[in-house]
């Protein structure tokens, strides 16, 4: 189907522009009638051709976006018009550092770390759109899991979540779906790893 | 002092206390202290609490400096219910710990019993204490965490998608002109005209494209233009406005009618295309 003399790269990096919000890896496969691993390939090739240019791709799960240089913040908003989002609460931000390392996680395991109820610091951070519901663990309640969002990435310029600030003891997660070119069906698997391998009482 | 009104009883007793209504007998000492205290920064958990008392005195965290802190950690939950901000719910949670700690010094001032005798159960608070230490050091991993990502904020490294999509160009707004204020009052005016008190009687709901396209061909060939409007408004109920619409489109698509605007949302008039 593909003609040998198109370039995969441009055409991902056209599409991502022209998109102009996150675009699953299943979506550039379709659009473009090629295989995954050459999506895959194409991506890891924009993405080192990107590098010290004034854009960047992230990536979250099985999609990826293209988005501006985080050095360039402070006059694209100037440019645009764009106002600073609001500070982010202590509590909000201890909530949001749980959800970023653990996804995915439920309330009931991010308030066993933090020792106290999180209800609200949860909900301020959905509003923001920081987190989002990423799947339900499957135990009695069938409790909400939650992951990070490409909003989450925009807000503190990660490329993704391996870019998360080093944290002595804590393990960023890994995301990135490995499977992709394996499976050939482009779907990422959910969860990274069985959740319930992480589920921690709280009591002794 | 404080940490008296917890030692004095059981801790659950002293919970009970603390969440309904505080006995006069243990206010008073409260409300003297907090003249004396120094105002700290507010803690939302127990855990932050716990870690602020031992990290204050450069402790490592063990059992140890958690018996170390019991004391201090009491005083300040006397602190936070003195400043009565604090819903019962958050105050269970740190009364839980209180209870925690409270057990754990007491085992601490307690002599032991011997070492290997297995049946006094001289484990347990050391289980509860590793516990407690555990969940101490993993709520200090994401509290750090919570350090790095603020300074990330601060640094101000927001990556933008780009804002405005391909189409937005070709579609755009519509081509609003400038209105001046007599012509909307002249626009109500004739809306109001227009209103006429509901029919009497219910029409006979029987109204069809076909017929309409008839009449429309005959008015055309009458008096060669018709004003959109005034068909809409002569029209008895919604449903025949609708037919006659209906009518009109069709007449459009067939070509056998043209219509031309004189402006933005000027008259729109019907008339027989030119051969």
């Amino acid at each position: 189907m593909a003609e040998p003399s198109r370039d995969l790269t441009v055409l991902v990096e056209s599409l991502l522009f022209a998109a102009g919000r996150p675009v699953s890896l299943e979506e550039l496969q379709t659009v473009l009638e090629a295989r995954p691993e050459e999506v895959q390939e194409a991506l890891d090739r924009l993405d080192a051709a990107l590098d010290g240019r004034g854009l960047q791709l992230q990536r979250y799960r099985d999609a990826v976006q293209l988005v501006t240089h985080p050095s360039a913040a402070p006059y694209v908003r100037r440019m645009l018009g764009l106002q600073v989002t609001g500070r982010l609460s202590t509590a909000a931000l201890e909530t949001l550092a749980v959800v970023a390392y653990r996804q995915p996680v439920t309330r009931a395991q991010i308030e066993a770390i933090r020792g106290v109820n999180s209800d609200h610091a949860l909900s301020v951070l959905h509003a923001r759109g920081l987190i989002q519901e990423v799947g339900r663990l499957e135990t009695p309640g069938r409790p909400v899991l939650y992951g990070t969002t490409f909003q989450f990435l925009q807000t503190f310029g990660l490329r993704s979540l391996e870019d998360l600030p080093r944290v002595e003891g804590l393990e960023p997660p890994s995301m990135r779906p490995s499977g992709c070119s394996d499976e050939g069906s482009g779907e990422a698997p959910l969860q990274p790893s069985p959740p319930q391998a992480r589920t921690r009482g709280r009591g002794g | 002092m404080p940490a008296l009104v917890f030692s004095r009883g059981h801790a659950g007793l002293a919970c009970h206390d603390g969440v309904a209504a505080p006995a006069p007998m243990c206010r008073q000492p409260w409300v003297r202290r907090s003249t004396l205290t120094v105002r700290l920064p507010v803690f939302e958990g127990p855990l932050e609490l716990l870690l602020y008392l031992i990290e204050r005195r450069q402790l490592d965290i063990t059992a140890v400096s958690l018996v170390a802190i019991a004391d201090q950690y009491l005083e300040h939950l006397a602190e936070l219910r003195i400043r009565g901000a604090v819903d019962p719910g958050a105050i269970a949670d740190f009364l839980a710990v209180a209870a925690r700690l409270l057990q754990l010094k007491s085992r601490a001032l307690l002599p032991r019993s011997a070492p290997n005798d297995p049946s006094d159960g001289a484990d347990e608070p050391d289980v509860g204490a590793a516990d407690l230490v555990q969940r101490l050091q993993e709520y200090r991993l994401f509290r750090d965490a919570a350090v790095e990502l603020r300074r990330l904020l601060d640094a101000d490294r927001v990556c933008y998608v780009r804002v405005a999509a391909p189409d937005a160009g070709i579609i755009g707004p519509a081509p609003l002109e400038p209105v001046p204020p007599d012509s909307l009052a002249r626009a109500l005016r004739r809306v109001l005209e227009r209103l006429r008190p509901p029919a009497e009687e219910l029409p006979a709901m029987d109204f069809r494209v076909a017929d309409k396209i008839a009449l429309l061909q005959a008015e055309l060939m009458r008096s060669g233009r018709l004003a959109l409007t005034r068909l809409l408004v002569q029209c008895s109920c919604r449903l025949e406005a609708v037919v006659t619409f209906l009518a009109v489109l069709e007449l459009l698509k067939l070509g056998q009618v043209c219509a031309h605007q004189e402006g933005l949302f000027g008259e729109i008039w019907l008339s027989r295309p030119a051969t």
